[in-house]
């Protein structure tokens, strides 16, 4: 009989014991979600960042990514190129390559030890009828 | 025969509706760069001697115009005469005024008060028969300085 109430008391102590840990490992996860945003990489295109100093110069880093054109959107491209007006599906398109040719310099920024990517250029080139490359490409640097 | 009419027709589709998107982008650019006037740009390199140190942040806009068919064909016309072709020079003026002006809001959104080391750069995206420029990218870049308040 003692074994058994003992056994009953210590059921909901257990699951107590999880409710109480959940909020924790919430939290856990949470400030761990800010660490990952707070530790991120500078990037501009001037030489010098305001307020702060290289320490060291890492050479260059560069992220790069070709884009074809999407079939459905070169038609309404087409009809497009009858009345004038803004392309929003190439804007778009090409939008989403510079920020992808961006996160690839950043990786290899963050690969190589820097905390910030100064003086970084954009460049664009038709490779053939229907795709083009994008390049970002800059100076990884460490700052204090 | 029915070629000419099909090229009639969207000469004329082309003219009006050309005509009449440029009108209304020129408008919304005029309305927008009154609204962004209180953020400046510059394309020097250097920034300035801050009191408050600014953080920065890299900002961009950019914008992909197609030109109509009328304009096409005028232009086409003009390359025989030479001389300028005002329907081009539109064009990318509408294009670049747009790219700054995304650029600029961005910056906006970021809490920017200027803009430093602005770059642009042109690309044609779209090329149609006989090598003629169909539709221009501007892309416009630059550092925004945002003062910590």
């Amino acid at each position: 009989m003692q074994q058994e109430r003992l056994f009953e008391s210590k059921k909901p102590t257990v699951e107590k014991a999880i409710w109480l840990h959940f909020p924790i490992i919430c939290l856990i996860l949470f400030l761990n979600s800010l660490w990952f945003e707070v530790s991120y990489v500078i990037i501009t295109n001037i030489e010098i960042i305001p307020g702060k100093t290289v320490v060291k110069h890492l050479g260059m880093v560069q992220g790069n990514t070709v884009r074809a054109k999407h079939v459905g959107r070169d038609i309404m491209a087409g009809f497009k190129n009858i009345f004038g007006g803004e392309l929003k599906g190439y804007t778009e398109l090409l939008q989403e390559a510079r920020e992808e040719s961006v996160a690839r310099m950043t990786q290899q920024a963050e690969a190589i030890g820097a905390n910030a990517v100064i003086n970084v250029r954009f460049s664009t080139s038709s490779i053939t009828a229907g795709a083009a490359e994008l390049f970002a490409y800059g100076t990884a640097v460490i700052l204090e | 025969m029915a070629n000419l009419i099909i090229f009639l027709v969207l000469l004329v589709l082309g003219y009006i509706f050309g005509q009449m998107a440029e009108r209304r982008h020129f408008k919304s650019i005029i309305d927008r760069e009154q609204q962004y006037k209180h953020i400046l740009c510059f394309n020097e390199h250097t920034l300035p001697v801050h009191t408050p140190i600014p953080e920065v942040a890299l900002v961009a806009g950019n914008v992909v115009i197609s030109i109509d068919y009328f304009k096409r064909i005028a232009a086409g016309l003009n390359n025989i005469f030479g001389g300028r072709v005002r329907a081009y020079e539109s064009l990318i003026e509408r294009a670049r005024r747009e790219a700054i002006l995304r650029m600029k809001q961005e910056a906006e959104q970021l809490g920017g008060q200027a803009i430093f080391n602005v770059k642009l750069e042109t690309a044609s995206i779209y090329k149609g028969r006989g090598q003629q420029i169909g539709s221009v990218e501007v892309y416009a870049y630059g550092t925004t300085l945002i003062n910590k308040v």
